[in-house]
């Protein structure tokens, strides 16, 4: 199934994608069948992205997150995946674009870093040589310029010795020189918009700290917005200007990160900062985390999706919830129906928030 | 505990036993006791490589868990951590040192003589997948712990549901195949199987690392509902990288740093008032939800050297931004201070010089490490 060209669905909340947005996602739906039936993986997702902005989302593992993220980068196109809304990159758009255009930017203006970067490295080749070719691929200059850059963007991604670490292999390279060198290639080509999803779920929480640490310096220096996904709130923290929470293929809030992180209006949201273990506060008897585990995509439950999960669904929650603004903050949204009040008080659990 | 414990005998507990540090419910016999064990790896050499490098796992490691206590093991991938719960384990041989369960030397015991042993220390993995036969179904992955516990085969199927139950998943799950469940519920279902022997000692090995937050919370509540509900108390060794998971489900807490232990003390104030410039850069490195706090600190340059060749002297003098002179060459002993901490630092952190002044060196401190205590307080202090 190709993609369906652009549709945004009237009605559809949509948030202002606001001028000279660099990235701009709206009404993004993508479907994939499979043996035991459809799942809706996406399910109306709209987004936007300045400049040099660093937007994460957040989530769950199925959530939709990655397949939001892939689908930006045009990496959802197998057969079984149907695809309908917008994503428009620079003002045109991608999602049905062909195969060449998209190779154009991809790689060159959006670039892709993964949490496993064993599956997006290539084995066989020195390290320096799939960056080189990658510069290649997109600009007009020698191979040994083009050698040169792969060491520059090495040493930008804060791998010591890159002369000599352009020369090997990706297996003899530790993890944390892996991440280095999937980053560094990612950034060869100078991209504009770093797609990063879960950059550093696999990795010991000291290199996590050096990876986190070296994608905030890089953006600083070359000015490039970053699309962030994890499933840990706590690593997007220092990093992200908005943050975007998923749940069951769909935002269930979204807003400025200091306000969704002070300020958090969805029940969701709540949950996921109380699962955190903070080594800055006292440590609770028990983390105050979310119950169960997310519902199946294939049927998804009516009205708030969370409702099953929340202790605090009440009877209006079975129709569905709009994401809508219901702060003072316009760029705020959340899909949850208590009241400003009811928020306030129960999101504090032992002193913190949580669920 | 039926035991032929052989090889070894029953070894009366002597002095240097209690070194790691005051076991609470003092007295008693320890439950785990590791004793100036080391673990050197041979490395194969690969094709066209001279190979026999020797890998320093574990070197001169002394550690103690009393009955019914949580140790957290805490450090960066190669710091040793796996190495040492394969060891309390034996699933590795020691090369030196020793280890006793309940009392009893199984340094050299028999397989058959560690059968009953090992029923009573159960081993929970990180990856799930891989340590759940995908072929069996749920009941079929308990049953088999059940019955060689002993347990009718009429009463295997009511053991299965309060199992599972225990561990917070519905008796339909008992029907399952493990690629049926998410990540957490399978995580559920391997303490499910380690708690099937009724252990006193749960060995778990980064059993939360591969988890989603949301998830990894859940079986950070179990483990800790697990110790509260059960009699007698489970013992936990729990190893991970990140010690505000640590921290959640620990009584004390251990730090290895390449095949040592750098520092040893009591969760709390080993969090609030680290010793080891090392605890402290584990500690900067966690990340908080908060984006007034900034950016996590990455203290650490790199990663640990190899193993292979530790540094001389301190092995983390090469990373450590307090380093001097002295920390390249001589190896710091670990010292007991006052309050009960222990720490392997020339310049530790957080502490007086009166608390220097009345520090000692540890039992539990490496025989190769020299008698040189802290000279003054360099951290701040309060």
């Amino acid at each position: 199934m190709s993609a369906a060209a652009a549709t945004p669905r009237a009605g559809a909340p949509v948030p202002s994608p606001g001028d000279g947005a660099l990235l701009g996602v709206r009404d993004l739906r993508v479907r994939f069948h499979g043996e035991q039936g459809v799942v809706q993986a996406v399910d109306g997702v709209s987004f936007s992205i300045r400049p040099g902005e660093v937007l994460a989302i957040v989530g769950e593992s199925g959530c939709g997150k990655s397949a939001t993220a892939l689908s930006v980068a045009g990496l959802t196109r197998e057969a079984q995946a149907e695809l309908s809304g917008s994503v428009s990159f620079e003002g045109a758009e991608l999602l049905g674009a062909s195969e060449r255009r998209l190779r154009a930017v991809r790689g060159a203006q959006i670039a892709t870093a993964f949490q496993d970067p064993m599956s997006a490295l290539n084995p066989v080749q020195r390290v320096g040589d799939q960056i080189a070719e990658q510069v290649r691929a997109h600009e007009p200059v020698s191979r040994a310029q083009a050698r040169a850059r792969a060491v520059a963007a090495l040493r930008q991604a804060g791998v010591p010795e890159p002369e000599l670490r352009a020369r090997s292999y990706p297996h003899e390279l530790s993890g944390g020189m892996r991440q280095r060198a999937m980053i560094a290639l990612a950034l060869s080509c100078s991209p504009k918009l770093l797609i990063a999803d879960e950059p550093t779920t696999a990795l010991d929480v000291t290199v996590q700290a050096q990876i986190v640490a070296e994608l905030a310096r890089l953006r600083e220096r070359l000015g490039m917005a970053v699309m962030l996904v994890s499933h840990d709130l706590g690593v997007v923290a220092g990093l992200a200007d908005r943050v975007l929470v998923m749940y069951a293929g769909q935002v269930i809030e979204q807003g400025e990160a200091r306000e969704v992180f002070e300020d958090p209006q969805h029940p969701y949201t709540w949950g996921l900062l109380g699962s955190i273990a903070r080594i800055d506060r006292e440590r609770p008897r028990r983390l105050p985390a979310i119950p169960g585990s997310p519902p199946s995509l294939l049927h998804p439950p009516a009205g708030c999706r969370f409702r099953e999960r929340c202790p605090h669904a009440f009877a209006a929650c079975v129709s569905p919830v709009e994401l809508r603004a219901r702060t003072e903050h316009a760029g705020h949204l959340d899909r949850c129906l208590l009241s400003g009040e009811q928020k306030r008080s129960r999101r504090v659990v032992e002193g913190r928030i949580g669920l | 505990m039926s035991d032929e414990a052989h090889g070894s005998g029953t070894v009366a507990p002597d002095d240097a036993s209690d070194a790691g540090a005051e076991a609470p419910g003092g007295g008693d016999v320890p439950l785990l006791e590791l004793e100036h064990v080391s673990v050197h790896l041979q490395l194969r050499g690969g094709v066209g490589t001279r190979g026999g490098r020797l890998v320093h796992a574990l070197d001169d490691v002394t550690l103690v868990l009393a009955e019914g206590e949580s140790l957290g093991v805490v450090g960066e991938s190669g710091g040793g951590k796996t190495t040492l719960i394969r060891c309390a384990a034996r699933l590795l041989p020691l090369t030196a040192g020793s280890v006793r369960f309940e009392g009893r030397d199984i340094t050299r015991a028999s397989r058959r003589a560690l059968l009953p042993v090992r029923r009573r220390m159960q081993m929970v993995f990180q990856d799930p997948d891989a340590s759940l036969n995908p072929r069996k179904r749920v009941c079929q992955i308990l049953a088999t712990p059940l019955r060689l516990r002993g347990v009718a085969r009429k009463d295997v199927d009511g053991e299965i549901a309060s199992l599972l139950a225990e561990v917070g998943l519905s008796a339909e799950h008992a029907q399952s195949h493990p690629h049926e469940l998410s990540g957490g519920q399978r995580q559920r279902v391997g303490i499910a199987r380690a708690l099937a022997m009724r252990p006193r000692l749960l060995l778990l090995d980064e059993p939360v690392s591969s988890l989603d937050v949301s998830i990894r919370a859940q079986i950070v509540n179990l483990l800790a509902d697990l110790r509260r509900r059960l009699q007698p108390p489970l013992a936990m060794l729990f190893v991970a990288h990140d010690l505000a998971i640590v921290r959640q489900v620990s009584d004390r807490v251990a730090v290895m740093y390449l095949g040592k232990i750098v520092e040893v003390g009591p969760a709390e104030p080993l969090c609030e008032k680290p010793l080891h410039p090392y605890t402290e850069a584990l500690l900067a490195a966690v990340p908080a939800p908060d984006p007034s706090a900034g950016l996590p600190r990455a203290m650490l340059a790199g990663e640990p050297p190899s193993a292979t060749a530790p540094p001389a002297g301190c092995r983390f003098h090469p990373r450590c931004p307090y380093a001097t002179e002295v920390c390249a060459t001589v190896e710091p002993p670990l010292v007991e201070y006052p309050d009960g901490r222990i720490a392997a630092c020339h310049h530790p952190r957080n502490v007086s010089d009166g608390e220097i002044a009345r520090a000692e060196v540890s039992p539990a401190s490496p025989l190769s490490a020299a008698a040189r205590m802290p000279a003054a307080a360099r951290g701040r202090c309060g």
